[in-house]
Parts: C-alpha cells; sequence; structure tokens
C-alpha cells in the first residue's frame, strides 16, 4: 500500500531549530547562565522533535512509514552527535582517558555531518514530490544516498586536510629563502676553543622558531662545542630574565659572561628578510662571542681612501668610500681605527694593530710613517696596501721585500665590465685567474663562478732574486691579453705590452719562533670600495684577503647570504614594460584569436 | 574517463573557436598588465622577490574572477537551453559530464594563467630571482583556479541560468574567502574550522612567497573534489527531484 508524500518538514524544522539553539548557547551564549539557558531549550526542544518524529512513525503507514523512519533515524545520529558533545564538555569522559575525549571530538562533527547532510537532501526531495498523488520512495532513496555520500565526502576531506596538515611538508622555492649555515660560518664553529651556547625564545610551534632551530640544528653537528636550547619565554620566565630577554623572537649566543642578542619578529612573513640573512648574523654573533675583536687601522693624511664617500675639492677628486668594507669587517668582529701623524704613525705603528691598511695613497707618505710602517712588518706585523696607477708607488717600502709597483694602468679590449659604455670602460678589468693560495681560498673554490672587477688597475711586479725566508703568491692574475695602455687612450697599441699581470700578490716572511710577517698589495684601490660592482667575487677578496692577515685563513669561505636585487628600470624601460604588458600581449592574444576565427569561418565556407 | 574527456575536448574547442574565448584571455591579459604596472612596478623600486610577490597577489585576484565568468556557462547554459536532457539521455554518465566540462574549463583557465608568465620573467631582465619561485606562484594560481572553478561548476549546476550561476558561485567563493575574518571572531574548535576553510587568506600567501606547502595543495584539490562531488549530486537530483 502506498500513501501520498509525507509533508515534511515541520518536525525537522523544529529540529533544525533545536540544533541552532544549541549552537548559540556553546558558541555565542559563552558561559553562565544564558548558556544553560539556551542549552535547557535546544534539549528540550530536540527531545521534543524526537518524540514527534517517533509519533509520526507510529501515525504513518506503508511507505511513508519508511520515510519517517529513515528521518527518524537521521534524527537520532544527530542527537548522538549532541548528547557525546555535551559529555565531553562536562568532563563525563575523562575516567576513560584523555585519549577518549579526543576520539568524541573527532567524532560529534562527524555525526553532525552524517545526520544533517543526508537530512538536507532528503527534505529536498520531499519537498520536490509535495504535490505527487505518492510518494515515490525510490526518490527519497537516491536522494538520502547522495546526501550521505557528499557527507562523507565532507568527512574524507577534513580528514585528509588534517593529516596534510601534521605532516607539515613544504618546500622552500624561493630565490630569497631561510639561510642554510654557510661554509665560513660552519668553519667557525669547527674552530670554536670553548663552549658557546645558543637559546631560542620562541612560542611553540612557531614557523619563525622552527626555522631558526633547524638551522643552528644543521649547525650544532659541526662541533659538540655549539649547544642549542629552544625555550619558551613565557614558560621560562627567570631563565629568559637570565639572559635578558623579554620576549620571545629572540636568539641569545653566549659564552662565559659574553652575550650577544639576535632579534627576530614573530611573523614569518616579516621575518622573511632577517632569515635570509640568517647565516651572516649568526656568523658574527658567534665571531663576538667566541674570538677576541681585532682593530684594523687605516692611515689617513695621504689623500687614501675613507670609510666615507668624499666629494671632488679643488685639490683632489671625488672618492668613493669604503662603507660596505667596515661593514664586512664588523661581521668578523674586527674595528677599523684611523691612523695617521696624530695618531702617531710616524713613531709606531700602535700595539694593538691586528692590520694596517693604506688604501689609495694620493701622496707618499713621510719617510719616518715609512719607517715605522716597515719596522711594524718586520716585527711580525701585517701590512694591507692597495695602490693607484696615478698614486706613489712606495719604492722605498716595497723594493726591499722583493715588489714594485709598475704605475702604468691596465685595460683589456674584450675582459672589461660595461658602466659607462665610453671606451674608458676598458679599464675595469673582470678576471677569474685566481691562484690557490689562502688570501683568494674562497674564490679559487669557486673558480669561473666568480669574477673580481678591478676598475684603472697597476700591474704588480715580484722582484728577483727574493729575499731570505720571503715567499710570495701572485693571487690574482689580469686575463691573458690585458695591455699596459702607457698613452691611457683605452686602446691597445702595438707597442704596448699584453700579459696576464699579476693584479694582487701576498707576500710572507716566516721567521722561527715568531709570528710570521704578511703583506697583501693590490694594483687598484677601487677594488676594496663602494664603486666596485656588486654581484661579482670583490666582496670573497676582501674577506679572504683580512682573514689571511689576521692568521684565520682556516675560517675563509661564503657565508650564505643571497642579498635582494632592487628591480631598477628607466622611465623608458618602464613604458616599454607598459605598453608590452598592457597592449601588445592582449593585442597579440587577439591577432591570434582573429586569425584562428577567420580560418575556421573560411573552411567551412 | 574517455567520455570525459571527449566532452572536455569539444568544451574547449568551443571555446577556442569561437574569438569571445581569445576576447577573454585580452581582457584578463590587459587587466593583469595594468594592475602588474600600476601596483608591482610603480613607486620606489621594489625587490625582485617582493614585485614578483605582488604580481602573484593580483593575479589571484582576477584568476577567482575568471573563474567564476568561465564556469558559468558550463551547466547552466545547458539548462537554459534546454540541452541538458538531451546530454542525459545519452550514454553518458553525469560525473562525466561534469569532469568533462571542469576539464576544458581548467585547460582554458590554465591557458589563459600561462599566457601571463611574460610578467614574472620580465623581473629577470633587471633583477633577480629564481624559477622555483614563479613555479610556486603558478601552481598556485592553478590551484585556486581549479578550486575556484570547481565551485564554479557547483553554481552553474545549481542555477537555472548563467546570470544566476555566476551569482551562486560568487557567493560561495565569497563566503570561502570571508572564512578567515569568522575564524578571527569565533573560538576554538570553529575558528580552526574556518581558518582550514579559508580560500585565499591560509592556503595561497606561501605560494605567493614561493613556499610549497603540502597541506595547501591538499586543500585545492579537495576542494576541487567535494565541489565537483556536489555538482554530480545536485546535476543527478534532476531524477529525483
Amino acid at each position: 500500500m502506498t500513501s501520498g508524500p509525507s509533508p515534511a518538514s515541520g518536525v525537522s524544522a523544529l529540529y533544525g531549530g533545536a540544533l541552532g539553539v544549541l549552537l548559540l548557547g556553546e558558541r555565542v551564549a559563552g558561559g553562565g547562565r544564558a548558556r544553560l539557558g539556551l542549552g535547557a531549550l535546544g534539549g528540550a526542544l530536540l527531545v521534543l522533535a524526537l518524540l514527534w518524529s517517533r509519533a509520526r512513525v507510529g501515525r504513518a503507514s506503508g511507505e511513508g512509514r519508511v520515510l519517517e523512519r529513515w528521518r527518524g533515524r537521521l534524527f537520532l545520529l544527530g542527537a548522538l552527535g549532541v548528547g557525546l558533545h555535551f559529555l565531553r564538555a562536562e568532563g563525563a569522559l575523562h575516567a576513560l582517558g584523555p585519549e577518549w575525549t579526543q576520539r568524541v571530538s573527532v567524532l560529534v562533527p562527524v555525526l553532525l555531518v552524517l545526520a544533517l547532510g543526508p537530512l538536507g537532501w532528503l527534505e529536498w526531495a520531499v519537498g520536490g514530490l509535495g504535490r505527487a498523488p505518492v510518494l515515490e520512495l525510490g526518490r527519497v532513496r537516491a536522494a538520502l544516498r547522495a546526501g550521505l555520500g557528499l557527507a562523507l565526502a565532507l568527512v574524507f576531506a577534513f580528514s585528509t586536510q588534517y593529516v596534510a596538515t601534521r605532516l607539515d611538508v613544504s618546500w622552500d622555492l624561493a630565490y630569497f629563502r631561510t639561510t642554510r649555515p654557510g661554509e665560513a660560518t660552519r668553519g667557525l664553529v669547527r674552530q670554536l676553543r670553548g663552549p658557546v651556547e645558543v637559546t631560542l625564545f620562541f612560542p611553540p610551534a612557531n614557523d619563525v622558531g622552527q626555522a631558526v632551530a633547524q638551522y643552528l640544528r644543521e649547525l650544532a653537528r659541526e662541533s659538540p662545542l655549539l649547544v642549542v636550547e629552544v625555550l619558551d619565554q613565557a614558560v621560562e620566565p627567570g631563565r629568559a630574565r637570565e639572559l635578558g630577554v623579554g620576549e620571545n623572537g629572540s636568539v641569545v649566543f653566549s659564552r662565559d659572561a659574553r652575550r650577544e642578542r639576535l632579534k627576530l619578529p614573530l611573523d614569518l612573513p616579516t621575518a622573511r628578510g632577517a632569515l635570509q640573512r640568517l647565516d651572516e648574523e649568526v656568523f658574527r654573533r658567534l665571531r663576538e662571542v667566541s674570538r677576541p675583536r681585532r682593530v684594523l687601522y687605516l692611515t689617513t693624511g695621504h689623500g687614501e681612501r675613507s670609510l666615507r664617500a668624499r666629494d671632488a675639492t679643488a685639490l683632489e677628486g671625488a672618492t668613493p668610500g669604503m662603507s660596505r668594507l667596515e661593514e664586512w669587517l664588523r661581521v668578523l668582529n674586527v674595528e677599523v681605527r684611523p691612523l695617521g701623524v696624530a695618531e702617531g704613525l710616524e713613531t709606531d705603528v700602535p700595539g694593538d694593530a691586528a692590520v694596517v691598511a693604506l688604501v689609495g695613497p694620493a701622496r707618499e707618505p713621510s719617510a719616518a710613517e715609512l719607517a715605522a710602517l716597515r719596522r711594524y712588518v718586520e716585527r711580525g706585523g701585517r701590512l694591507w696596501l692597495a695602490l693607484e696607477p696615478d698614486g706613489p708607488d712606495l719604492a722605498t717600502l716595497l723594493e726591499p721585500w722583493g715588489l714594485r709597483v709598475s704605475g702604468v694602468p691596465l685595460a683589456h679590449a674584450q675582459r672589461f665590465l660595461r658602466q659607462s659604455h665610453q671606451r674608458s670602460d676598458h679599464a675595469n678589468l673582470v678576471t677569474s685567474t685566481f691562484s690557490p693560495h689562502a688570501a683568494v681560498s674562497t674564490l679559487a673554490a669557486l673558480g669561473a663562478e666568480a669574477s673580481v672587477v678591478f676598475s684603472g688597475a697597476t700591474a704588480l711586479e715580484v722582484l728577483q732574486p727574493l729575499p731570505r725566508d720571503v715567499t710570495v703568491d701572485v693571487t690574482v692574475k689580469a686575463a691573458p691579453e690585458t695591455f699596459q695602455d702607457g698613452d691611457r687612450d683605452f686602446t691597445a697599441g702595438p707597442e704596448e705590452p699584453r700579459s696576464a699581470w699579476p693584479l694582487a700578490v701576498a707576500w710572507e716572511r716566516k721567521r722561527p719562533g715568531a709570528a710570521a710577517s704578511r703583506v697583501v698589495l693590490l694594483g687598484d684601490a677601487d677594488v676594496l670600495t663602494d664603486a666596485a660592482p656588486r654581484g661579482y667575487g670583490n666582496a670573497y677578496l676582501l674577506v679572504d684577503t683580512v682573514l689571511w692577515l689576521l692568521g684565520e685563513e682556516a675560517l675563509a669561505g661564503a657565508l650564505s647570504n643571497e642579498e635582494d636585487v632592487p628591480v631598477r628600470h628607466t622611465r623608458r624601460q618602464d613604458a616599454v614594460w607598459f605598453y608590452s604588458a598592457v597592449f601588445l600581449a592582449p593585442a597579440l592574444v587577439l591577432g591570434v584569436g582573429g586569425l584562428v576565427t577567420r580560418r575556421r569561418r573560411g573552411g567551412r565556407r | 574517463m574517455r567520455r570525459a574527456l571527449l566532452i572536455a575536448r569539444r568544451e574547449l574547442g568551443a571555446s577556442l573557436r569561437t574569438f569571445q574565448g581569445y576576447l577573454i584571455i585580452a581582457l584578463v591579459l590587459a587587466v593583469d598588465g595594468l594592475l602588474f604596472n600600476a601596483y608591482a612596478l610603480s613607486g620606489v623600486s621594489k625587490r625582485s622577490s617582493e614585485v614578483v610577490s605582488l604580481f602573484f597577489l593580483f593575479s589571484s585576484g582576477t584568476t577567482m574572477v575568471a573563474s567564476v565568468f568561465i564556469s558559468m556557462r558550463l551547466l547552466a547554459e545547458e539548462r537554459q537551453a534546454g540541452t541538458l536532457p538531451l546530454l542525459a539521455s545519452s550514454p553518458v554518465k553525469d560525473h562525466e559530464i561534469v569532469l568533462g566540462k571542469f576539464l576544458a574549463a581548467l585547460v582554458f583557465l590554465s591557458l589563459l594563467t600561462l599566457s601571463t608568465v611574460f610578467m614574472p620573467l620580465l623581473v629577470l631582465v633587471h633583477g633577480r630571482l629564481s624559477l622555483g619561485h614563479i613555479a610556486a606562484g603558478y601552481l598556485g594560481l592553478l590551484l585556486l583556479g581549479s578550486a575556484s572553478l570547481a565551485i564554479g561548476t557547483l553554481g552553474s549546476a545549481l542555477a537555472r541560468n548563467q546570470v544566476l550561476a555566476a551569482v551562486f558561485s560568487g557567493c560561495m567563493l565569497v563566503a570561502l574567502l570571508t572564512c578567515w575574518w569568522l575564524a578571527r571572531i569565533t573560538e576554538q574548535p570553529l575558528s580552526d574550522v574556518f581558518g582550514a576553510l579559508a580560500l585565499w587568506n591560509q592556503h595561497f600567501p606561501p605560494f605567493q612567497a614561493g613556499v610549497v606547502h603540502v597541506r595547501d595543495v591538499v586543500y585545492y584539490l579537495l576542494v576541487t573534489y567535494v565541489a565537483l562531488f556536489a555538482a554530480t549530486r545536485v546535476l543527478e537530483a534532476r531524477r529525483w527531484r
């Protein structure tokens, strides 16, 4: 026997209303009497809906009864979910153990979805049959199945998403990603002479904290003397106070009483830039806590290059500064101080000088100053000389050591850096010919990947025979076919000799039982300045040279930092980009579209 | 699957044989180009990664809008023209119809999206960036586009005509987009659910920054799957409605 479709859905509306009231009580009311009141009202409505449904099952007959049973079962399934929710919320499941609380937390939404999904589709189907003379149970069954399938798909989707989120597998394909320890930092850790503690203060499961911890864990594999600890400042306020940390997002490097702090944002997008320079920052702080600070004296008073750029005067031309070199020296924990007549250069070089640098003097230092420098080197000092073709050749200082500066500028017709698009660019020599000497070890390791630019360099000469106990290594040579541009026209003349001229030499005199004297001579002062182009190996040349002069050549190596490059474009290039992106590309697409559709029309004709 | 591919081929052919298909691609290209010049390149000199990130940011917007317009006709047009019963009476199953039409729309959207690739590559001329970053960004765009298209297909299955389909799809997309806001004003565990559901805010920014998280890939694939599954069930519903 069949009967007409059961008019739905007062009972379902009551059921939905009951769940809505319960949701309001649980999620909106917050707590107290409001929650209690709404909970009681919702519960009462739910029970009423269940009783009404039960009564409808009793009253219905035939296929209508089957439909009412399905509806009643879905009601019960949802009510079971609600009941379990309240059991969990009131702590009734504690006795079964925490794992049961978790299981029920997952089960509650699953039951609700499995009840409400099919119920919605069932009511949709029944609503469609409202004016039909008989109830077609097959249609309702199909709707029920469809609803159940959709509910199961949702459960599957949420479960899969939960698992994928928990796995948290990721790949950072960006150019500027969180750095990994570079060779220089690894070398520094390998050379640690005492324990260094690195304490990270980050909240649990913080992305930035995890990135830094991963970096430091990898670094700690290099030496057991590096101890890494991750703490939450909120949980360990005492330890944080002891290390001078007031909030999370701090990394403290400590050795005995020496402490260095690195502050990082807690939010990953904001911290991205800092994470890209993490290796450099860690290297600097590790050096500061693990090694004594050294002093590099920069001579003054002879028109040399200074740290700050200088505008042209009536007597001297403009000179670029050396702020980039200063930055690198700061990373190496080397302090730069001036050294001139006022600082006593005519008498002697200060006793705390780790290195003395004379960069691009325009005038010859006085005899007393040269004598002071000579004495300094003879007793094991470290001298860094960078001379220009137009400047003094310091022959009285250099020739007794077996070195000479030719004073003739060099140029190359093919291997040069194009800067001004004038013929003078031929003087911007690009070379990647390095010896395996420690003063250029990183460049030698990088090989053809690294080139150094010397702008307006002069050739150096090694005089034979060399003095006793002295070794000289030509560390950087110009590219073959580099010519001595005697007439300064930047063009190779037939009488201008060509060769792979020495551009940098490392001089060393070893004495038994005493520190070795070391001198590095460069045939160009601009190679040290901010005028040197970025993106070339000039920075490695400077860092390795300083490390060799300091006697710390074992620490040479690349830091894994990459500097993001600003997109620079002229107004003309701007216009080209604009027209190509806004007009040219769409016009091309329309052109292709026109061709395709016209050909098709033609073919049809 | 073979029949689904046949439908996809027919649909795609229909899109590419008419001038309107190219017009849509050209329009999106022009809008992307305008936004790229106006926001990513203009003003102070920006870093390469920032320019690329901004490009993917607004491209995600145009991709979602384009998805609504591409998908609105998929099933609603058939219903509007009265050809849906003809299609249903053929030996093609409902899920094959939905899948075929969705695949055609996805290929079209991919063509449209990939035609903008010259813009981030322009950054290489005067800046520096990794091709991996560009690949990650485009993967994100295609996944976001796939999810948006699937939602659009569901909207198209629900609606009687194309305009309604666009409205339905737009509403569903906006609802999913604003989940991040609901996540902020609700408490756990609802905030977690809303947070996980947010279509853009939670899942797209990593792609924009060149980072591929499996959880984000899985999210977009699941949204696509559930929406297409629902669209199939809605199409089936005509048998019992």
